[in-house]
């Protein structure tokens, strides 16, 4: 036992597997292709095949945007050593990874430094002086946040490692006690990844075209790794939200379980039933599934709570940033509406891009944690509906009811604040009233500059 | 229960705490006495009223030696605005009177944070003797980050008060010891508080790994004695209720620092954006170092208040996710059912908190919207100051 390091270690599964007639799915329907949230009724499947070769990637769903990760050193290079199994990267793909994170530290270091010379004053000169200053703090605040990002994902390896292995031996009991493959579409992955490239190539296109003469070779170089360092950072939450889709997947998965136990569930197999064969008692796989469930709400906590813990910092700096990006845009965006003749195209679109991206983020990481939340808490109001339904498994049902009174669970922000779908509504809040701030601040100054001009004709 | 242990670390918490043991007898700070004998503390009228006469004596030497109003950076912010004379008089104020209420708040329920000191030894000596300390690295590091943030910030008010002033007199250096003295009284009284509550987190950490383990040996086949349970339970119910009367007798002090922190912070950046552009002065020592360090210092202070709660609070929580992990063990006994299911509920009920006054609950979201507010404040405080322009 590690000092202070543990949290909860899992007793050993040894000692607990035991030989379980294999089970049925929550939709009895069981079979290895089948997706576990295909409602529609098929024919009995031929049986489940044996497991797959070596050769079967883990993660499939989300390789395209694991793959960018590992390529940027954000992820380690992992070895795959079962179908259930993922090792320690090699010592080549880890000298790999440690090498990009020493060209991305250098690159900062070069950035930050073009930054406090006089060598990048020429991507700041389109906008008057607070603008340039909110540019230019912005430009620091992606630095840090991508610094940061990739700091505590090479000091996470072994933490991302372990949760991986523990989703995988997950998904290799499910599929041994009911032969369904937990798997999800994750296109949403590869369209974010699209429109996050889109975005920045634009981004920085506009830029290029707002510059005046010619630019200089520095100042390539900095928008170039402003743009990869925003992509980056995108692309990690992008994937943290992933990781937390297949939390819920599997929440959800023991979630149809539980809920095909109760009450109202039963009464429509029973009334299916009655018209075809006469249905085995209901219950009578309740013991044995309730502690398989049991066990694995258990894990599923301890793998959300290690997702957590793995971007805890990593989702603070980027929601700083992202809420800075948002009322600093904003702010642009209603100077330029409310400027009288002098509405720039090019200052208008570069908003618009900023904000479209930063608010899908926003949105996408937030209905991911809010999903998975909300399942995570559900299991015990299934389960308190199907209290009612026998006497005799009443204790079994008392064990995790009395166990979950007023524990919530939350998906948080170094506890600085959970993220739910109500982060959301409380960033904008928040951006409406640091808006209003600057606003009075712009009237302000405005103000001091008029009262400045009628004083000067006087004197 | 300051027994030392082996390693460098440990020694260095053991030098530390016996520091703030010392410390705040010399301060009059806590006016007990101890017997060896029968292991308690006796409160001490003589030592009660030495810490009122000393006490007394440091406020009136401040009072007598106030060199504070001549130092000319603080007379030029003062007079470019008035707004921050004003609010610099109501902190003076608010820092006077959280003074006087901390030591009369000691004082008054020395009896009762003596029978919780009392209590709380007699917990360690009794039931968490036999279990090994040295795994606890969150309670060494707590008391070393603590014991280093009182030292700084005596270090870093002697190095702001002295550093302001262009010519050294005597009435100053009377002036700034006992301001130093009275900061070191304010910190250490505020200290108390926070180390009783890192003991309490020791235990109910001690609590949660002995749950973890009887959940391994059920998991692996071997059997476990409900008395066990019951036993962990009683001690944790204890520790809830010692955390609760510490609480209570710690709201008000608790409330003032807090307060008085996060004002110090404000203020300091407000006086600092007056004196560095509004009033154009140039980069020197004072805005480059001295102010920045004092700021640091006391951020630094103020969130090591804070997370030594959220430590307690959230290594309460965990006592909640262990016991769930007793849920899918087969054929457990009866009784020991019995026993796990009166421990969770007794957890769902009665949670590890720290809430003052009824108002709020210290832990990191409310650091942070603390923090939040204090931002807030600032940019409040800077339009004021932009209109005056």
């Amino acid at each position: 036992m590690s000092p202070n390091t543990w949290v909860i270690e899992m007793p050993t599964q040894k000692t607990r597997l035991h030989p379980y007639p294999r089970r049925i799915s929550p939709y009895r329907t069981p079979s290895v292709n089948r997706n576990a949230f295909s409602h529609e009724a098929r024919p009995p499947p031929p049986p489940p095949p044996l497991p797959k070769t070596l050769e079967h990637p883990v993660f499939e769903d989300i390789r395209t945007i694991m793959s960018v990760l590992k390529a940027s050193g954000l992820m380690p290079i992992y070895e795959q050593l079962s179908s259930y199994k993922v090792g320690p990267p090699t010592k080549t793909n880890e000298f790999y990874s440690f090498f990009v994170r020493g060209v991305v530290h250098a690159l900062t270091i070069f950035n930050v430094y073009s930054l406090f010379t006089p060598s990048s004053a020429q991507l700041f000169y389109s906008y008057r002086e607070t603008d340039n200053v909110n540019q230019w703090i912005e430009l620091l605040l992606c630095i840090l946040t991508y610094t940061l990002t990739v700091f505590v994902c090479a000091r996470n390896t072994k933490n991302v490692l372990r949760v991986m292995n523990e989703i995988l031996q997950l998904d290799e009991e499910v599929r041994r006690r009911f032969g369904a493959n937990l798997s999800q579409n994750f296109s949403f992955s590869v369209k974010y990844l699209v429109g996050i490239t889109a975005c920045q190539t634009y981004i920085i296109v506009l830029k290029i075209y707002a510059v005046e003469g010619v630019i200089t070779p520095t100042s390539y170089v900095l928008l170039a790794f402003y743009a990869v360092q925003n992509g980056l950072t995108a692309t990690y939450i992008v994937f943290a939200s992933a990781l937390l889709r297949i939390v819920y997947i599997r929440f959800h998965f023991i979630n149809q379980l539980l809920n095909g136990y109760t009450y109202v569930q039963q009464q429509r197999r029973k009334g299916g039933n009655r018209r075809t064969t006469a249905a085995p008692s209901l219950m009578e796989h309740f013991p044995e599934d309730s502690l398989f469930i049991y066990r694995m709400h258990n894990k599923l906590l301890r793998i959300y709570k290690g997702i957590n813990d793995c971007c805890n910092l990593i989702l603070v700096s980027f929601l700083g940033y992202s809420f800075y990006t948002v009322t600093t845009n904003c702010y642009n965006l209603f100077v330029q509406i409310t400027a009288k003749g002098m509405v720039s195209s090019n200052i208008l679109q570069w908003c618009f891009a900023w904000l479209c991206m930063h608010v899908s983020l926003l949105a996408l990481l937030s209905r991911s944690c809010g999903l998975t939340t909300r399942e995570a808490n559900a299991t015990s109001q299934i389960l308190a509906r199907v209290y009612a339904k026998s006497k005799e498994y009443q204790n079994i049902i008392d064990k995790f009811l009395t166990k979950s009174i007023k524990q919530e669970v939350q998906f948080t922000a170094y506890g600085f604040f959970a993220i739910d779908n109500s982060t959301l509504f409380k960033i904008f809040s928040a951006v409406t009233t640091y808006l209003v701030i600057l606003i009075q601040f712009k009237q302000l100054e405005d103000s001091k500059v008029e009262d400045h001009v009628q004083e000067q004709p006087q004197t | 229960m300051f027994c030392r242990r082996g390693g460098f670390r440990q020694k260095l918490v053991h030098v530390t705490l016996r520091g703030a043991l010392y410390g705040s007898w010399i301060l009059g700070l806590f006016p007990f006495t101890y017997d060896s004998w029968t292991r308690k503390l006796h409160r001490s009228k003589w030592l009660i009223g030495y810490g009122i006469v000393l006490n007394v004596a440091i406020v009136t030497l401040i009072l007598a030696n106030d060199t504070e109003a001549e130092t000319p950076a603080r007379m030029e912010v003062f007079q470019r605005n008035p707004l921050a004379e004003q609010i610099n008089s109501v902190h003076d104020f608010h820092s006077l009177s959280m003074v006087v209420l901390m030591l009369l708040r000691c004082y008054w329920r020395s009896e009762d944070i003596g029978k919780i000191l009392n209590e709380l030894m007699d917990l360690q000596w009794c039931h968490f003797r036999q279990y090994s300390l040295d795994d606890c690295c969150k309670f060494d590091n707590f008391v070393l980050h603590k014991g280093l943030s009182v030292g700084l910030e005596v270090c870093s008010m002697l190095i702001l008060e002295l550093g302001m002033y262009p010519k050294y007199s005597l009435q100053l250096f009377l002036g700034v010891i006992g301001l130093c003295t009275i900061v070191l009284v304010v910190l250490l009284g505020a200290s108390h508080f926070h180390l009783a509550v890192v003991y309490i987190y020791r235990c109910v950490w001690i609590v949660n790994r002995e749950l973890l383990r009887f959940a391994n040996q059920l998991a692996e086949g071997e059997t476990v004695d409900p008395a066990g349970v019951d036993r962990l339970l009683g001690l944790y119910s204890r520790l809830l209720e010692l955390n609760h009367r510490l609480v209570e007798i710690y709201d008000y002090q608790m409330v003032m620092v807090m307060v008085s922190f996060l004002a110090a912070n404000v203020l300091g950046i407000y006086y600092y954006i007056i004196f560095s552009i509004s009033l154009h002065k140039d980069m020197d020592i004072i805005l480059l170092f001295i102010v920045p360090q004092a700021l640091f210092i006391n951020m630094y202070d103020f969130w090591l208040s804070i997370a030594v709660c959220d430590l307690a609070e959230r290594t309460g929580g965990k006592t909640s996710t262990i016991l769930k992990l007793f849920n899918d063990i087969e054929n457990l006994d009866v009784s020991l059912e019995r026993s796990i299911s009166d421990f969770a509920l007794f957890c769902s009920h009665q949670r590890l908190r720290f809430r003052h006054c009824g108002l709020f609950y210290v832990n990191y979201g409310m650091g942070f919207r603390m923090t939040i507010t204090s931002f807030l404040y600032l940019l409040f405080l800077i339009q004021f100051e932009f209109s005056n322009l």
